[in-house]
């Protein structure tokens, strides 16, 4: 967005001599040249003359100093304004997985408000939300902590506890399990977290136990409806800032039996680091995560 | 053409899309989306948002615009005042720079 042809004229009008602008602007003097005969060229007039060693404009380039002073002026106001934000205002695509539930979304939609209080966004859901990374989105939000192979750089938002929950009404109606073994006397319905399986719970000690899911699926949301229609005991997601009116529909099953870490985490290609824009953004969210 | 980013970036909202500025401009397409994403590099932000149907300008986007049809116009005025100056009636066709040298 540098006027380098303006530049160049300025440049010229004030050294009065094509190599100390040429030394001024940081290039050659056949750039300086080029430059001042593309804007001649521009306007149908040459805009310098030789006047023995030295060089003076002619009356076109002599007349639009002063407008090119203003226009340079102009241009730099602009590249300043996006220079001294220290807030993005910008527009964000982000890559989201499938079916956040709303404890989770909660929690990054408060994220959003308190990092970039001055952009706006777009969430694109994808199964595989990092495959949109480069493409279609500039960040993305993903289960973790284990991610594929990728130059990233990334951030834990949420660490979230996945567990086993029921209604209250399912519970009464079927029965609380006690122990691990009652499980096969009920509907289960499990998050598959990516690249994980869905044929065993993950227990609090480590281990892991085999049971044979109702229904598996990738769509924490879609998991998270079941558990509030009454028709199974999940395996869920569970955030640290729960939905008040979920938090008190749903109750723990086998609290403290059933357990396992799992993290939202901030993914950012590593190379969009050079981007002001995103470089911001991570720094932004580091600090706030940070706070927690 | 000394903004050819700012060019680019009003003639792309203008036309709604970057089919319809090539064809507005006669600049072809590719050129276009290169001069506009150099400005975005620059600025370091995205100014229009792409999609299938066409294109929407950002937030920053409209920012920029606000500023990008200012300059534009004065830029048009130097050069009238130069061409007053030396005498000369018209812009030269086709002899103004293209913007993508430095």
């Amino acid at each position: 967005m540098r006027p380098l042809r303006l530049q160049a004229l300025l440049a010229v009008a004030e050294t009065g001599s094509i190599a100390a602008a040429a030394r001024r602007e940081g290039t050659g003097r056949a750039v300086i040249r080029r430059r001042l005969e593309e804007l001649g060229n521009a306007i149908g007039a040459p805009l310098t003359t030789r006047a023995g060693l030295r060089v003076e404009l002619t009356p076109a380039g002599e007349a639009i100093v002063g407008p090119a002073q203003a226009l340079i002026a102009q241009t730099e106001g602009l590249r300043r304004l996006f220079e001294q934000r220290d807030t993005p205002v910008g527009h964000y695509r982000v890559a989201g997985p499938l079916g956040l539930a709303p404890p989770v979304t909660t929690r990054v939609r408060r994220l959003a408000r308190q990092v970039l209080p001055g952009a706006t966004f777009e969430l694109i859901t994808d199964p595989d939300p990092i495959s949109l990374l480069e493409t279609d989105a500039d960040f993305a939000l993903a289960f973790g902590p284990i991610l594929p192979p990728g130059p990233w750089k990334t951030t834990r938002l949420i660490t979230m506890n996945e567990r086993l929950v029921a209604t209250p009404e399912y519970l009464a109606k079927h029965g609380t399990p006690r122990h691990l073994d009652d499980l096969d006397d009920h509907q289960l319905v499990v998050w598959r977290r990516p690249g994980h399986g869905a044929r065993s719970l993950p227990l609090s000690d480590g281990g892991s136990h085999p049971v044979t899911p109702w229904l598996v699926s990738n769509d924490s949301w879609f998991v998270w409806n079941t558990a509030l229609g009454h028709e199974a005991i999940c395996l869920l997601p569970y955030g640290p800032l729960p939905d008040p009116a979920s938090r008190a529909e749903l109750v723990p099953v086998l609290d403290g039996v059933v357990h396992r870490r799992c993290t939202l985490q901030a993914v950012f290609p590593a190379g969009s680091m050079s981007l002001p824009r995103l470089r911001t953004v991570w720094r932004l969210v580091r600090a706030v995560v940070a706070e927690f | 053409m000394e903004f050819p980013g700012l060019e680019a970036l009003v003639a792309i909202s203008d036309a709604g899309s970057l089919s319809a500025a090539a064809q507005a401009t006669g600049i072809p397409r590719t050129t276009l989306a290169r001069r506009l994403e150099r400005l975005e590099a620059e600025l370091g932000d995205v100014l229009l948002s792409r999609s299938e149907t066409g294109v929407a300008v950002t937030p920053p986007g409209e920012l920029v615009l606000e500023h990008a049809r200012p300059i534009l116009t004065a830029y048009s005025q130097l050069l009238e005042t130069g061409r007053q100056a030396a005498g000369v009636r018209a812009g030269p066709t086709g002899s103004d720079p293209g913007g993508d040298r430095t």
